[in-house]
């Protein structure tokens, strides 16, 4: 790949990249290491991308993973009001839930779709079906891993407090 | 109103979510807040950080002695096939390249050699192609010539696979031709065109090569 096709690309997809890391962790300086860090990744799996595809979707789903990473140990995301969001689940079950911030504790007693599918709902209003597309799986997959986290999300919340 | 659209569809915009955010303060703020994120990254993360991308991709093009390749094709959006570097991609210092038997010829000139999963193998006469082949060129005429390769997109346009541009090189036989195509799932034919010459040629010249083959390669 030629210098400037490499520097139009990254131009293009890091901007996206940036935006989600800066999103996600906050911290200017931290977003620009964890773009540099995905945007390596995607060039390593630029064989496997179709061009005629939208990228979005899986720099959304491995930026957010190495995000999630990166956050492993702090605690930095706040969630949106749930009730508010399409498909966080049904009406009385998401309302419960309260808003506060996403530890790390929390995070950690999750597997990382889980805590993909809770980010991606909960902190970027993703609906199931744009969580599906994402994370590369089922509507109901997502579904069933959102009831879950809320579900024990709420515990453990009720037991914190 | 409409819903909030979620950060994916603020991200990929169109019609609806512009009709909101036009009619929403807070989607404004969101928007212009990713604005200012994309100013960021285009006057101060992108000049700062460039350099290191730069650094490590090309670190990595030389460790596996492989090609970006196709990025004019790529860049068109190519119909068919898509040239791509990786470090999956045919590493031509493996045992098969000019260690096995008489190599089958295309054109009596071109090996084809294909990695599906990880078996790499010449591909036979009439064997057919699987959506996913990584393919590779090897030139094996019987002396050096100059050597133009191109595939022929859905559309029928014939792009250039080697070289990129410019004059055809000189090859000798048993060397590879740079990057790899990866076969796409449309269910046609593929369709090669060979350019061969003794003497330079320019790839914008097409009736300059003293020899144009085609070559037609089925897929399942």
């Amino acid at each position: 790949m030629q210098d400037e096709e490499l520097a139009a690309l990254y131009r293009r997809c890091g901007a996206a990249i940036y935006r989600r890391c800066v999103k996600l962790l906050g911290d200017p300086a931290a977003a620009q290491d964890a773009t540099q860090e995905v945007f390596i990744r995607f060039m390593n799996h630029q064989e496997r991308l179709d061009p005629r595809d939208d990228y979005l979707p899986w720099i959304f789903r491995v930026a957010t993973n190495h995000c999630l990473n990166v956050l492993r140990d702090d605690a930095r995301l706040s969630l949106h009001d749930p009730s508010s969001l399409p498909d966080a689940g049904a009406p009385g079950e998401a309302a419960a839930f309260p808003e506060r911030d996403l530890g790390r504790q929390l995070l950690r007693r999750f597997d990382e779709t889980s805590q993909a599918v809770a980010v991606l709902t909960l902190v970027d209003g993703l609906s199931q079906d744009e969580v599906a597309e994402v994370l590369g799986t089922s509507r109901k997959t997502v579904g069933k891993k959102l009831r879950v986290f809320l579900e024990r999300a709420r515990r453990f919340m009720e037991r914190s407090s | 109103m409409t819903a909030h659209p979620s950060e994916l569809a603020l991200e990929r915009g169109g019609a609806a979510v512009d009709a909101h955010v036009a009619a929403c303060e807070r989607c404004q703020a969101r928007a212009q807040a990713a604005r200012e994120v994309t100013d960021t990254f285009e006057r101060r993360v992108l000049p700062a950080t460039l350099p290191a991308i730069r650094a490590r991709v090309g670190r990595k093009q030389v460790r596996w002695r492989l090609w970006i390749g196709l990025p004019a094709i790529a860049a068109v959006g190519l119909a068919f096939f898509v040239g791509v570097h990786s470090r999956d991609a045919l590493d031509t210092t493996k045992p098969y390249f000019g260690t096995k038997g008489a190599p089958v010829l295309y054109a009596g000139a071109l090996e084809i050699v294909v990695k599906r999963a990880s078996v790499v193998k010449p591909l036979e006469p009439g064997e057919k192609l699987h959506a996913g082949d990584n393919l590779r060129f090897v030139y094996r005429g019987e002396r050096s010539r100059h050597v133009e390769l191109r595939i022929v997109e859905r559309s029928g346009e014939a792009l250039l696979f080697y070289p990129e541009r410019g004059s055809a090189p000189l090859m000798h036989p048993g060397e590879a031709l740079p990057g790899a195509a990866i076969v796409d799932n449309q269910a046609r034919a593929e369709e090669l065109i060979l350019r061969l010459s003794d003497r330079p040629f320019d790839t914008a010249d097409a009736g300059a090569a003293a020899e144009t083959h085609h070559i037609r390669l089925e897929k399942e």
